[in-house]
């Protein structure tokens, strides 16, 4: 095989799972080609059992840890495997979309399926994608179609006819954002001379609501980039609302900037450029990413854990 | 007591201090040459009024300038009468002209040198708002050492609101317009001779940035002597963004001998992971890191 193949692999149980995962994953050690499987929680473990002694020559991930963020998979999952083994085609099992993805989670988890699509077109890669037909909403399930060209069953394999263009499909994803809670508190500033009482702002709020340490450094380096674009790339004025809602701290900057570039933040720039890393460092540095563009310009929320030791509703199963 | 705050500016700080009326500007002045001359520094100021106007607004304030300038301890000077002046302005001469100042002060006999510059001439001078631009980032490099320290007005009025704020950027600091009781420093930067570099302090951010931009261009030239590669001491830092970690990886690939990193926080770490800075992180100090 060459080129790029983007898998939708539907399973019903935990055997079509570990059946369909490992024939992919012998297809690329059968061609001694590097392999990775970033899947959540146990389901690594029926990949394992099933490869057997072959299973150390597969890397694996938690993509419940690594993925929990779906906007961050594409820059430190995948392109980082690809670039990782530049010149040979690399082979992953990617699992972004699980039964326990939020409902705000889910239209990001959407969009990065679609856009994988455009950011590997053209790549030496094979991607395959494991949906859980037995837990996940139908609806999740039919999406699967419209994000996979290919999609494949314990029964065989076939083009998707519900497969369009991948920007497109993306930007249906865009929906409008609940409205943040009447009493969430508002900062607005002008320029770049207001990030360090943006930042003043943002630690207060953050320290009352329980995040504190290297997440709220983390959190302050994610904003003041978004908030760092704003004062460069439109007329200098956002406003910041802060937040809590389930377990998460939300900041959510708005401004009339537009965001052109539709990859924008899932593909790292060259090392030489000085612009274009906002987004994907919120990506980094967020558990998870919401863009909203509108008439008015466009919003982003990040949502920050309060606790983050605490792992997502990820169902954990066992090998047979 | 508004003193005080002039009273905190310590030897290597570069503020960029905004006013916005003549009452403003007359205040910042008085304190500035005060506090300068009580901590037994030099005091430089280049003025746009001349200096006998500038002698008598001091003694209005209570500063008893004609004695000042007659022991050597206050030295003003008209902006337009100097390699200021805006026709001939030229950065790298005022860049060394205030070396060469600094290096007098401490050869009378004085704890260091404070520079209080009038920047209003600048406002009219369109032409030049490059190499003044120039000018406020190099000088970085004279303060950034440590004995000397420098405060420049800029007038509201008369700079449009942009214009200012690049200005501004070119500074580690800023201050303004109005007193600011809690005022600190965003910045403090300081070559350290052991082990040679530079030690930050405070926050980097799009608002300061290009001084620290600036002064680690320089730092190779301004520490030649040094061998190996230069350390850059981020234990003072409270927070950096991502141009900070872009650019200590370009200075570790354009510095001779690179650069070290040392007291660097695990999210700058990340930062410098995620710009693509895998080599630098090989210069982190790990241990001292973690400390």
């Amino acid at each position: 095989m060459t080129g790029f193949d983007h898998i939708g692999l539907l399973y019903r149980d935990e055997d079509e799972y570990a059946a369909g995962c490992a024939a992919f994953l012998r297809q690329a050690l059968a061609a001694e080609e590097p392999a990775m499987v970033a899947v959540p929680g146990g389901n690594g473990e029926l990949i394992r059992a099933r490869l057997g002694s072959d299973a150390h020559r597969v890397v694996f991930r938690d993509m419940s840890v690594a993925g929990r963020n779906p906007g961050r998979i594409i820059p430190s999952v995948l392109l980082a495997f690809l670039r990782e083994h530049a010149g040979r085609r690399v082979w992953i099992i990617g699992e972004p979309i699980w039964d326990g993805r939020s409902e705000i989670e889910y239209p990001a988890c959407a969009q990065h399926e679609a856009l994988i699509n455009a950011v590997f077109a053209g790549e030496e890669a094979a991607i395959l994608c494991p949906y859980d037909v037995a837990r996940l909403n139908p609806e999740a399930v039919a999406d699967a179609h419209r994000t996979h060209p290919v999609m494949q069953d314990a029964t065989g394999v076939w083009d998707s006819p519900a497969y369009t263009d991948p920007i497109e499909t993306a930007a249906a994803f865009d929906v409008p954002l609940p409205a943040p809670p009447p009493a969430a508190a508002a900062y607005r500033f002008e320029g770049l001379r207001a990030l360090p009482a943006l930042r003043a702002f943002l630690t207060r709020e953050a320290l009352a609501a329980g995040l504190g340490g290297r997440r709220l450094s983390e959190m302050l380096i994610a904003v003041n980039e978004l908030a760092t674009n704003t004062g460069e790339y439109t007329d200098g004025t956002g406003t910041v609302t802060v937040w809590t809602e389930h377990g998460t701290l939300v900041c959510q900057i708005d401004d009339g900037g537009r965001i052109a570039d539709p990859l924008a933040g899932r593909v790292p720039p060259p090392d030489h450029a000085t612009h274009g890393r906002g987004l994907l460092i919120a990506h980094e540095f967020a558990d998870l990413v919401r863009i909203h563009r509108h008439s008015r310009g466009t919003s982003i929320r990040l949502h920050f854990a309060l606790s983050p030791e605490r792992e997502p509703a990820v169902r954990r199963r066992t090998a047979r | 007591m508004v003193s005080s705050l002039f009273d905190r500016l310590v030897a290597g700080d570069h503020v960029c201090n905004v006013y916005d009326d003549e009452e403003q500007r007359l205040a910042a002045v008085a304190r500035f040459v005060r506090a300068g001359v009580g901590g037994g520094n030099r005091v430089v100021h280049f003025s746009v009024g001349s200096p006998e106007q500038v002698v008598d607004e001091l003694v209005a304030q209570g500063v008893d300038a004609p004695a000042l300038c007659e022991t050597g301890a206050l030295h003003v000077y008209a902006a337009g009468n100097t390699c200021l002046a805006s026709g001939s302005f030229d950065p790298e001469a005022a860049v060394d002209g205030w070396r060469r100042a600094l290096a007098e002060a401490l050869d009378a006999g004085y704890a260091g040198l404070w520079v209080l510059g009038d920047m209003a001439w600048a406002a009219s001078e369109i032409s030049g708002a490059e190499r003044l631009h120039r000018y406020e980032a190099e000088v970085n490099r004279v303060f950034s050492g440590g004995r000397a320290l420098a405060m420049c007005l800029y007038d509201r009025r008369t700079m449009p609101p942009e214009a200012l704020d690049r200005i501004s950027a070119a500074h580690p600091s800023r201050l303004g317009p109005g007193p600011d009781e809690s005022w600190v420093p965003l910045l403090r930067m300081r070559r350290t001779a052991v082990p040679p570099g530079l030690a930050l302090a405070g926050e980097v951010d799009a608002s300061n940035r290009e001084a620290l931009a600036a002064t680690l261009a320089g730092l190779r030239e301004d520490l030649p002597d040094a061998p190996g590669p230069l350390t850059v001491d981020l234990s003072g830092l409270r927070f950096a963004d991502a141009g900070v970690a872009r650019l200590l990886i370009e200075g570790h690939r354009a510095l001779p001998g690179g650069i070290r990193v040392v007291g660097c926080p695990p999210q700058v770490a990340r930062l410098l992971r995620v710009m693509g800075g895998e080599e630098i992180l090989g210069a982190v100090d790990w241990a001292e890191a973690t400390a």
